[in-house]
Formats: structure tokens, sequence, C-alpha cells
């Protein structure tokens, strides 16, 4: 999809149209790798991922879907991660990183096809039917006699006519303002003035759903640490939360 | 029914038919079995091949329509604008559509990663692509194909005459993306 961010009639009635040059992910990781005239390997992918990131942070939201942009930086990061840190990897990594460079060679193939649909147009030789023609141009073409400004003035007109656009909620999304590190914090704190801690009764104190999620990967932290002590009596009971003194 | 004499209808049915004509209906309307009728249009096109007017062909459909040669001179005569104004993204698109055909919009969009509702929406108003059937798969995705005004569009008289297109060699790849988009 061709994105325009800006388009206004300012007084010198100059439609003004800023078009971002590549289409998606795919097309954009193709322009990067051919800039620097690599091949499409894995290691050329894992080259330009900074470049990649740079370019889709700088992503309009409005014009594009970034969530597929977003996907596809997930994979190069990890590419990257494992150009760098080629240890162990399963199967199925393997196979998802193969996955991305065919993509990009199966998308390059219709994208030199098309430049080549180009280049018939670009001969403009048509053939017409017997009958009238049937390509459907769906081209604007104005009647003689109705210059710009008619056509300005007959869409301010139908701007100022329109309903008014139903104002929509604005939802603010919270954003995380504890980390783990700080919540690991606090419990220690908690459990130097008490040994035994109760897990409802840590949980109890978070007071958004983010907040106990945190609490809870802390608590697994420090399990993890060899910290506290976990136990239960049975399922679903509450758990006790034991300081380790060793 | 004289060879002679169906060669001739057949070209007359051409020039009056408003759609392009399949060999199927051809057969019917002129009472000849279709492989002869298909005979006559082989020998047909090859009459044509010095003309002005042209019979192109898409499968079993055929369409009698003028010398894409001869295109600036008749856009002058119609009044019609030869250049084209397709986007990047709609050519994409119907390079997909021309080499993958019958394919799915998910299928599309799974080869260039990104939405592409409104470019296909854009290429069934103007004619160069249209609803070819079914896929017999979960909810039963509308596929799509050129049509016979794409080859016009593109002075092309025939899909031979499109530019050769492989693919890299791991195509059971390609199915799974297929696979994969699909299930999503």
């Amino acid at each position: 999809m061709l994105g325009v961010s800006e388009q206004k009639l300012p007084e010198g009635k100059m439609l003004k149209i800023k078009v971002e040059k590549f289409e998606g992910p795919l097309d954009l990781l193709l322009e990067l790798i051919e800039k620097e005239k690599l091949d499409i390997t894995e290691i050329s992918l894992s080259k330009i991922t900074d470049q990649y990131l740079t370019r889709v942070s700088a992503l309009d939201p409005k014009v594009y879907d970034v969530t597929e942009f977003m996907l596809i930086a997930a994979r190069l990061i990890y590419l990257k991660s494992k150009v760098l840190l080629p240890t162990l990897e399963t199967q199925e990594e393997e196979e998802e990183l193969e996955d991305l460079k065919e993509r990009l060679e199966i998308y390059k193939k219709y994208k030199d096809a098309a430049k080549e649909f180009g280049s018939i147009l670009e001969r403009n030789q048509r053939s017409f039917p017997a009958k009238k023609p049937q390509i459907n141009l769906a081209r604007f073409v104005p009647p003689k006699g109705v210059e710009l400004t008619d056509l300005w003035g007959t869409f301010q007109k139908l701007l100022t006519d329109m309903p008014e656009e139903i104002a929509r909620e604005e939802v603010e999304i919270p954003s995380e303002k504890i980390t783990v590190e700080e919540r690991l914090a606090h419990l220690h704190q908690i459990f130097k003035s008490k040994k035994r801690q109760s897990f409802k009764k840590i949980l109890s104190n978070s007071s958004s759903k983010i907040e106990a999620i945190i609490t809870f990967l802390a608590v697994l932290e420090m399990v993890k640490c060899k910290k506290i002590k976990v136990s239960q009596g049975k399922n679903f009971d509450d758990i006790n939360l034991e300081w380790n003194t060793k | 029914m004289k060879n002679k004499d169906l060669k001739k209808i057949i070209e007359s049915i051409l020039l009056v038919a408003e759609k392009p004509v399949s060999a199927k209906e051809l057969s019917r309307s002129v009472e000849a079995m279709i492989s002869e009728v298909q005979d006559t249009l082989a020998n047909l096109i090859k009459d044509y091949e010095k003309r002005g007017i042209k019979i192109i062909r898409k499968g079993d459909y055929y369409s009698m329509v003028t010398d894409p040669e001869c295109a600036e001179y008749i856009a002058r005569f119609l009044n019609e604008e030869l250049r084209h104004d397709l986007s990047g993204a709609a050519l994409e698109t119907l390079s997909i559509i021309t080499y993958k055909q019958p394919v799915t919009r998910v299928e599309i969009e799974g080869i260039r990663g990104v939405a592409s509702d409104q470019i296909l929406r854009n290429l069934l108003i103007r004619g160069l692509i249209q609803e070819v059937g079914r896929k017999e798969s979960p909810g039963r995705p509308i596929l799509y194909g050129t049509t016979m005004e794409f080859l016009q569009y593109f002075g092309l008289e025939g899909e031979h005459q499109l530019p050769v297109f492989e693919l890299p060699k791991k195509t059971d790849l390609f199915n799974d993306i297929d696979t994969i988009q699909e299930q999503k």
C-alpha cells in the first residue's frame, strides 16, 4: 500500500503527497539488501538488521501495518544473534530462518516479474476488442469547463455538509511502571522483616494485572536463584514462601 | 458442416461477440465438435498473423481484437489514454496472480508480506482480474485469476507471450507458507 502521510491543499493549491518508497517488510528488506549489493543469505540478512530496525522505528503507524514489520524484525534479531553466537540450535529454529530467506527469494521473483510487466506496459501496445473497450480504466476525467477551483469548492462544501465524525473514546494503554528488578528488591525487603510469607498476600498488593504478573515473575526468579523455598499443602492452596537461610 | 463454412461462421461470431467466447460455446452454436472448432480457431489465428486484427486466446476463451502494434493510432481515434497508471504494488500483485493463478488473497499476502485487499479490489474494478472460483479449504476463500482484458491491456495474444517465470528451486517450502497462512 502506498503511504500518504501528508496531504493538504495549501493556498497555492498544490497537492502535496509524500509517498514512502517501500510496500511492506519484505520490500524494505529487499531494498536494503540490494542497496548493499548483497545476495539473499542469512549472513547478509543479519548484516542489515540494524538498518532495518532504524527504518522500521521511523515508520508512521498511521500509514503502515506495523505488526508485519515487527514480525520480520523479531526474526532478523534472532538471526543476527544466531550469526553472532553460533551455538546450539534446534531444527525448528533452523527451518524458520530458512523460511525468511526463501520467502524473500520468492518475493523477489515476483517483484522482478512485476518489473517486466511494467516494461511490457511501457511499450504502450494494447489491443482493443471489436466492440467498445471493456477495460474499465477507472480514471477521472472532469467535464469540459470544470476547473480545479470548482472541484475544490465542491469538496469543501461536501466536507462541511458531512455529519461530524463521532469522537472516538481515547483509551490509554498503561505503561509498565515497575520492573521485575524493582519488585525483586522490594521482595527482599519484605523477606528481611519476616522469613515466611504468603504468596496470596504478596500478590494481593498488586494494583494491576501487569503488576501481579511482575510480582509472580519476581517470585519465580527468587526460586530459581534458590533464595526462597516454596511449599503448598494441596492443589490451589495458598503457597508458602520461606526465605532460604543457607 | 463443411470446413470452409465453419471458419467463416466462427469468424463472424467472434466479430459480434460482446464477451470472449469459449470453444465450447462456439461448438454449440455451430453444431460441430469442440476439437473441430479448436482446429478452426487455430487456423484463423494463423490467418490473422499479418493483419490488423488478431484473435487472442486465454485458456479456452477467444476474443477478436485489434493488433497491439496499432494501439497508438487506435487510442488516438478512440480518444483513449494509453499510458498505464498501475502502481508498483498493483503490478506486483498482478504478477503473483498471473503466475500462481488460481490464487487466494491470503496466498498473495503471504508472498507480499503485506495486506493487499485494496489492491485486489482495484484490479477487480479495472477488470484485470476476476474471481475464478472458491478454494476447497476452510472458509472456502475466493480464488482469483487474470482476465482476457488483462491480455488486452498488456497487448498479448496469449499467455504463452508472458515473460518466463521460474520460482527458486525449493518450491516445497513455498507450499508450506501457503499452509501456514491458511491456518492463521
